[in-house]
């Protein structure tokens, strides 16, 4: 006969063995898709983020991936809805992270004789340049040229303007979960976006009319 | 000149289509980077949670081997006299902190695994002691 006791210890022994029980194996699951939904979802405009802001395909790549490991692993067991301003704060520190490093790293080299350029002697795959779609060539060049004006542009504005500016319009938060991941007050992030329209309208303004 | 709006609204469609034209080695790694997040998160979630329970059983064994040694020592002393060699005596007070002593001492385990030898010296000792009275 069993006991309530004794399927209680069966749970206790299995949590100890690391073993879930069906039910629990299936709510942990579930945690699973949502995660992987969250992180397909927000992936590429992550991405984007932080390639505008390091100007580096493969630096960005490190910190979104370092960003989705440490979202994981420190607020995996959190409620589905805090995840995005605490995925976008950790990626704002990567970033920093990232480009202080590469202070250093170029204060260090500007010290070492014929250091300049070697990184020009790799040679790319084309392969690695195939987009997701294909637009008419015209277009194409046309678009290409825009966007790499707008985010020369962006990439120029100071770090807070830069931020605010790409959580808004890019990944389409508003002031409140821009304030959560940037951890700043409402009022700095309405102020941060008004200054960022304000240097993209003179810088791209002309360009784009 | 453009409006704030146009801007925004621009600049919106601009980024998309950046997002949107990503190149295949990039949204490949990424792929690969979500895979292991969430692996990652998997087994955090189905870790065993022996490990959190050793320094709570650690605290839990040390009481529990406290509290036997101080009711020893109470019972011990309740029992009143010992007979040592044909002789009632008083059995020494010893403090279960002397029992602590005797349990981490590593000499005391050296003198279990020799126990019938200092048997025969306890033994000759008497008998010299016999012959001399």
């Amino acid at each position: 006969m069993v006991t309530s006791a004794s399927l209680a210890a069966l749970d206790v022994c299995a949590s100890v063995f690391g073993v879930l029980a069906p039910d629990r194996e299936e709510a942990s699951l579930d945690r699973s898709r949502e995660l992987e939904r969250f992180l397909a979802d927000v992936e590429r405009r992550a991405f984007k983020i932080a390639q505008i802001a390091v100007r580096d395909v493969d630096d960005a790549l490190d910190i979104v991936q370092d960003s989705m490991m440490q979202l994981a692993r420190r607020y995996g067991g959190r409620p589905g809805e805090e995840w995005r301003p605490l995925f976008y704060s950790i990626l704002r520190n990567r970033i920093r992270d990232c480009q202080r490093r590469r202070v250093v790293r170029n204060r260090v080299l500007a010290w070492l004789p014929g250091r300049a350029g070697s990184d020009e002697d790799e040679v790319a795959d084309p392969l690695d340049s195939v987009a997701a779609t294909t637009l008419a060539p015209g277009d194409r060049v046309q678009v290409d040229e825009a966007l790499a004006a707008l985010e020369r542009a962006v990439g120029a504005l100071p770090e807070r303007q830069q931020q605010a500016f790409l959580l808004r319009n890019l990944e389409g938060m508003d002031v409140a979960q821009t304030a959560a991941a940037m951890g700043c007050s409402e009022g700095s992030v309405k102020t941060h976006y008004f200054r960022a329209l304000q240097t993209l309208r003179q810088r791209l303004g002309d360009f784009w009319s | 000149m453009s409006t704030d709006d146009e801007i925004e609204q621009r600049s919106r469609e601009l980024l998309q289509a950046g997002v949107d034209n990503i190149e295949g080695r990039v949204r490949s790694r990424l792929t690969r980077a979500r895979f292991a997040a969430v692996e990652e998160a998997s087994a955090h979630r189905a870790g065993p949670i022996w490990r959190i329970w050793v320094p709570a059983g650690g605290v839990a064994a040390a009481a529990v081997l406290a509290v036997m040694l101080w009711s020893g020592q109470g019972r011990e002393q309740d029992s009143g006299l010992v007979e040592v060699a044909g002789e009632n005596v008083s059995p020494p007070a010893i403090s279960p902190v002397d029992d602590l002593d005797l349990l981490m001492a590593s000499e005391s385990f050296e003198l279990l695994e020799d126990l019938e030898f200092y048997e025969w010296v306890d033994g000759e000792l008497a008998e010299g002691e016999r012959d001399m009275g």
